[in-house]
């Protein structure tokens, strides 16, 4: 499979946005789209133009109570919660111009360009080294799944890695130990599913062998990163 | 439903980001219903599609942030969350997955959709682009797009050849994708 030739890119991005690249191609392609912006790119480029497919569609009104659920869902109140470093870009809110609006969004987002479709996060140490490529996703199973490969992460002797869910204000919550060599599938539970889909980010913090025995991270955090909506 | 130009939605989607419950409110009312069409026609059962519109918008409200209106339209992008979303649905249930009547091309390409309140340029243009496609494959992108279906599945249900169908949604892919440059 030549990677390089655009032909290629464009024929499995258009694949993968269309949900008919699966398997083990699949999980190649998101790797490769994790270390690549011009593969990401070119996803983002299918996705814009299959998503007109969306707009064919006739409009339909939903019922008022599919609305009332969402408001539930999200608590209801009218009081923002507090989002990391958003406090002293409040007052940047009251100018109604986009310009402004999109810079407080862009700075107190984490996140690179995004695309569409499942989540990517690159693990990255201080020097910008890549330690592991994760993916999440839904699994053969039906259920998320947490697809982790190993890029180049060094083991340490007598200590393991233990991947963590950082929610915005709360506790790390664990996501499992990573693999030293090759790939591994992580089970996600559903406490873990509700942080990964509402953007909590990752941290990969160095442990006992078997883990944290504390639940809590009680060694140094070596790799962080962040699920990108592809 | 009111309707919203696109650069109206991106900054409803930015005031999102920052927690405005007004704006997010404003970006349902506008965009609900064709999303909530979007979802129907992948989902076909009114209560899925429900729960997946449901479970899009939450999404939307914490993911507002990584919007960037450089990238994407926003109808695209939250068509893409809803779209992710109802294919999960879909696989976990394979008896939702069949082809039916409602899955005739033409039904979705209906007059109706003319006069739809996002028919932009670029949606316009799709539909010729999409009309310029030979039939078979045209008909195999749309059962995989709304579907979800993987080759093999396709052939399966179309009872043609595996390579056949890989060559239609190739083909009609490139095609399309080289007639909306051109656009």
């Amino acid at each position: 499979m030549r990677y390089d030739q655009p032909q290629t890119r464009e024929a499995l991005a258009a694949e993968y946005v269309m949900g008919s690249l699966r398997g083990p191609a699949r999980r190649r392609f998101e790797r490769l789209m994790a270390k690549r912006a011009d593969w990401r790119d070119e996803v983002e480029l299918w996705s814009t133009q299959l998503a007109g497919l969306a707009a064919t569609v006739p409009a339909v009104e939903p019922p008022p109570a599919v609305w009332q659920r969402i408001e539930s869902r999200l608590g209801g109140s009218r009081t923002p919660a507090p989002v990391r470093g958003l406090r002293w870009w409040k007052t940047l809110a009251a100018v109604t111009s986009i310009a402004s609006i999109a810079l407080a969004v862009a700075l107190v987002s984490l996140t690179e360009e995004p695309a569409v479709g499942p989540q990517v996060s690159v693990l990255k140490d201080p020097q910008a080294r890549t330690g592991w490529v994760v993916t999440y996703a839904t699994g053969k199973s039906g259920r998320p799944e947490l697809r982790v490969v190993v890029e180049s992460a060094a083991a340490i002797a007598d200590r393991a890695f233990e991947l963590w869910a950082l929610p915005a204000g709360a506790a790390p919550v664990s996501l499992g130990l990573l693999p030293a060599q090759g790939e591994a599938i992580l089970a996600v539970s559903s406490q873990a599913r509700t942080l990964l889909e509402r953007g909590a980010g990752l941290a990969v913090s160095v442990e006992p062998p078997g883990g944290s025995p504390t639940g809590q991270p009680t060694g140094p955090v070596v790799y962080q990163g962040k699920l990108i909506a592809l | 439903m009111t309707s919203r130009t696109p650069s109206e939605l991106a900054e409803l989607l930015a005031r999102t980001a920052l927690r405005d419950k007004g704006a997010y409110e404003a970006l349902y009312r506008a965009t609900a219903a064709k999303l909530f069409g979007f979802a129907l026609r992948i989902l076909k059962r009114r209560e899925l599609a429900e729960d997946c519109l449901q479970e899009a918008f939450v999404s939307v409200w914490y993911r507002a942030g990584d919007y960037r209106s450089d990238r994407a339209q926003p109808f695209t992008w939250r068509a893409a969350i809803v779209r992710n979303r109802a294919l999960d649905m879909l696989r976990a249930s394979p008896a939702q997955r069949e082809i039916g009547v409602e899955d005739d091309l033409e039904s979705w390409q209906s007059g109706a959709n003319a006069h739809a309140p996002e028919a932009t340029e670029d949606a316009q243009a799709l539909r010729r682009c999409l009309d310029g496609l030979p039939a078979p494959h045209r008909q195999a992108i749309a059962l995989s797009y709304f579907r979800g279906l993987a080759h093999a599945e396709l052939a399966q249900n179309l009872a043609e050849p595996l390579g056949t169908v890989k060559t239609w949604i190739r083909k009609g892919l490139m095609q399309l994708k080289r007639c909306l440059e051109q656009a």
